[in-house]
């Protein structure tokens, strides 16, 4: 997956924001390994109408190991905090991982 | 700056209103609000409506001239506020800062969401547009979603147990039973709620806010002019403040640095800190929400919120009661009306007036309306 680096302090991001935590709005793109660990989770038992038809799912706050976090879909067995987790795909801009170890 | 005082208060019952337009609500609110004050509504200078996503939930858009058309307020400004559930919070900050600058003697706020005309899945997706639609609501979160990866982060880290978040449950709608204008007077056991249908977990329903119709509004007047009016209440704080939208942008998501920021100017401009609030509403809109909001506005130590509501530190008769209205969580939770309904419940307490959950000892209250899962929160500190 890609990354975008702030040029000004070097935080990492999934979408570059329009200002980094710093004030700075310059970043450069550099591929990710897509790894990383759960900061935290949850399975929906309902959803908005785009999303029912998956229920039940669960989504996860991953944290990367260049420092970034996105919130994503979590594909396979379910997942908690802490977990190592890797990148399983992309579909419409939606980041599904997946626990590391399967 | 100019002391500024609420004046009059109204409000509807906040509950499921088929016959009730968007309209119907706000203008009955306000026209109490109008008669509690004795106020003509040619007196009004400006107004500042509250509201969420009447475009989305009713479609009507330009809804504050509406309003106030209907309340015949006829020339004075008005202008509406979207600060998703912080919406009338947002509105009153600015109507006080339009009299403490010295532009206006007699503002009227309000707040109205009409909510319960969609279906649920839809619903679901009008306040999830509150989030960051780019980002996590796109990977499916909802705000129940948002606010149980919080309880969950916050479970994992300070030993908080689904006990703790069910107290808050337990002891809301204990309180709501006691408000005849509240959404659902239902008392609860704490079995009953540990056993509520999962929404999303550590969430049941019953952690989960009420979807309400309802309207609430309040006066407010240079308080040198007070004087005019029956009990007025004086605002001694009030600030808002804000954060990012994305939870995955939050360094912490067990701590709102907005309620915080929030919460600190407004001690310091009414002069007082957290051991002189007697009461508060919080924004319970989900059970998590109000333990994080007791440690945030400095109610007690990071990670006790938990341990000290299920000890009853935060009940009706407790040391620090809070949302003795029953919150959002029994009163109701009609998005654009909560920040004003919880100032209005706070005057009734000021007031002596709350009735069957009125507290002995209420001269100082403080209100906290949070917006998203963060984005904003607007606190107000009010005194007799």
């Amino acid at each position: 997956m890609t990354l975008h680096y702030c040029t000004g302090c070097g935080q990492a991001y999934v979408t570059p924001p329009a200002s980094c935590r710093c004030g700075g709005s310059e970043f450069r793109a550099a591929e990710a390994a897509g790894r990383g660990q759960v900061y935290s989770c949850t399975t929906l038992h309902a959803a908005a109408r785009a999303h029912e038809a998956d229920l039940p799912f669960q989504i996860a706050i991953i944290e990367l190991e260049e420092g970034a976090r996105l919130t994503a879909r979590i594909a396979g067995p379910p997942v908690a905090i802490g977990d190592a987790v890797r990148l399983a795909g992309e579909r419409e801009g939606v980041h599904f991982f997946t626990a590391a170890t399967t | 700056m100019r002391s500024v005082s609420i004046v009059g208060m109204g409000k509807t019952p906040f509950g499921v209103f088929p016959d009730q337009s968007i309209l119907d609500l706000a203008v009955a609110a306000g026209r109490k609000c109008l008669k509690d004050s004795n106020v003509a509504p040619s007196q009004v200078e400006a107004f500042y409506l509250g509201n969420f996503a009447g475009p989305s939930f009713v479609g009507q858009n330009h809804l504050a001239p509406y309003v106030a058309a209907g309340l015949g307020l006829h020339e004075a400004p008005a202008t509406r506020f979207e600060a998703a559930c912080a919406s009338s919070g947002a509105a009153f900050f600015h109507a006080w800062m339009a009299i403490a600058g010295g532009m206006y003697d007699l503002v009227l706020v309000a707040g109205v969401e009409k909510m319960t005309s969609q279906p649920l899945a839809r619903i679901t997706e009008i306040l999830a547009s509150a989030g960051d639609l780019g980002g996590e609501v796109k990977a499916g979160a909802t705000f129940p979603a948002l606010f149980a990866m919080i309880a969950r982060r916050y479970m994992h880290e300070f030993g908080a147990t689904r006990e703790h978040l069910a107290a808050v449950a337990v002891k809301n709608h204990a309180n709501g039973a006691k408000n005849p204008d509240a959404h659902l007077r239902k008392i609860i056991t704490l079995e009953q709620a540990l056993a509520g249908r999962p929404i999303a977990d550590p969430l049941t329903i019953y952690d989960c806010s009420l979807v309400s119709d309802g309207a609430a509004a309040v006066l407010l007047a240079a308080t040198e002019r007070a004087g005019e009016f029956r009990k007025p209440i004086r605002v001694l704080g009030v600030a808002q403040a804000s954060d990012r939208l994305a939870l995955a942008d939050k360094a912490d998501i067990t701590t709102f640095p907005a309620v915080r920021a929030a919460a600190r100017q407004a001690y310091a401009m009414a002069g007082a800190g957290p051991s002189d609030i007697d009461i508060a509403e919080l924004h319970d809109c989900f059970t998590i929400a109000e333990i994080i909001a007791m440690e945030d506005l400095g109610f007690v130590p990071r990670g006790e919120g938990g341990p000290a509501t299920a000890a009853g530190f935060s009940a009706l008769h407790g040391e620090k009661p809070i949302n003795t209205s029953g919150g959002l969580k029994s009163k109701g939770h009609p998005v654009g009306a909560t920040g004003v309904g919880q100032l209005c419940d706070l005057v009734l307490q000021l007031r002596c007036e709350a009735g069957e959950r009125q507290v002995p000892r209420a001269n100082v209250g403080l209100a906290q309306n949070l917006g998203g899962s963060g984005a904003t929160c607007v606190v107000t500190i009010l005194g007799r």
